[in-house]
């Protein structure tokens, strides 16, 4: 579940945040442990807090995720997977899907990256299905379009 | 899974229309290199979903957890003063519910030993008096059978008087020919008298 969290973190906050965020969750489950046995899906409600902290902090004042501006690359070596994505294609398709609007970006990554249903997706949006359809849509028309701008860059730089 | 399938699953992905299992097979297709280079602009993208799955959270990030609810989850609980007065309150009545009940206990004990080291000495006492008792009347029973030994001597001697009683009826029988013989010496008497009266 830590990583669940952490993916969907990461996809809102740099990565320090993000560990920070997820421990931030695991504080919060434990201190309404009492109040988490009338939720039906615990894993749905550390996501919905998870979410909920990461807003706030992006809301926090000055904050600023440096890996999402333009021109910089992330810079994180921790992760293998990281250092494995060495093409700028990679990196390229990350930096679409940061330019996303929040809503669209998590609801990418609820359902293209976690797989998840589209009613487990309306319990932790807290939304309906169908407005999430049309956001998912929409999210994946504009990557859609950003990825055969980069396909039409690469192939004419090529 | 042919080109045309695939580009009617990529129109429903893209409005948002496909099921998990739809989307597993663009997946698998775009993960399999053989990709129409109608497509070809997709792959990136799938590959970049594959790889985001694979991420995991720094190894250290579950101590950091647990550190964090051990410093922060937990501590700042009892740290907090409703906690300290509720749970002070509880403890002074536990306390006294149980030095209450500890007290009670204790006092049936002492009573109940008491009780039975009093029963035991009334046994004691009651086996005691029953010994001696005992004790006085074997020997006042040996006492009594003591002179039970004289009866036989009584026999004894009663044997000797039935010998006596013998010798008795043998005094009578000579007692009553003595009488007899006195009967003839009286007879003997008068006839001299007689004889004498008749002589002169």
């Amino acid at each position: 579940m830590k990583d669940k969290l952490y993916r969907l973190a990461r996809r809102i906050l740099n990565a320090d945040d993000a560990e920070d965020m997820v421990q931030d969750v695991f504080v919060k489950l434990w201190t309404k442990r009492e109040s988490i046995a009338q939720y039906q899906n615990i894993e749905a409600f550390a996501m919905v807090v998870c979410r909920n902290l990461c807003l706030d902090k992006v809301k926090s004042k000055g904050y600023q995720n440096s890996e999402l501006m333009p021109g910089h690359e992330p810079i994180d070596h921790r992760s293998p997977e990281r250092m494995a994505e060495a093409s700028d294609e990679m990196a390229r398709v990350r930096q679409t899907i940061a330019t996303l609007p929040e809503l669209q970006r998590t609801i990418i990554q609820l359902r293209d990256v976690e797989e998840m249903e589209y009613d487990e997706m309306a319990e932790i949006l807290n939304m309906q299905v169908n407005a999430i359809r049309v956001n998912l849509s929409r999210a994946r028309k504009t990557v859609r379009e950003a990825m055969i701008k980069m396909h039409n860059y690469e192939y004419h730089s090529n | 899974m042919n080109t045309t399938a695939i580009k009617i699953l990529i129109e429903k992905y893209e409005a948002g229309e496909t099921s998990l299992s739809e989307e597993q097979v663009l997946k698998k297709y775009f993960a399999s290199g053989d990709i129409d280079s109608d497509l070809k602009h997709y792959a990136p993208l799938f590959t970049f979903y594959k790889t985001e799955q694979q991420v995991v959270a720094d190894e250290k990030l579950e101590d950091k957890i647990l550190e964090k609810l051990d410093a922060q989850g937990t501590i700042p609980f009892y740290k907090n003063r409703t906690f300290w007065t509720w749970a002070s309150g509880i403890a002074a009545s536990l306390i006294l519910i149980f030095s209450l009940v500890f007290e009670l206990q204790q006092g049936r004990i002492k009573n109940q030993q008491a009780e039975t080291l009093q029963r035991q000495e009334e046994a004691r006492q009651a086996y005691q008096q029953t010994k001696m008792a005992l004790a006085y009347i074997s020997e006042k029973y040996t006492q009594g059978t003591d002179p039970l030994n004289n009866i036989e001597k009584l026999e004894q001697s009663t044997r000797a008087l039935n010998e006596l009683t013998k010798m008795n009826t043998g005094i009578n029988t000579v007692n009553k020919q003595m009488k007899k013989m006195d009967k003839g010496v009286d007879q003997i008497t008068k006839l001299s008298k007689f004889s004498i009266v008749v002589k002169p």
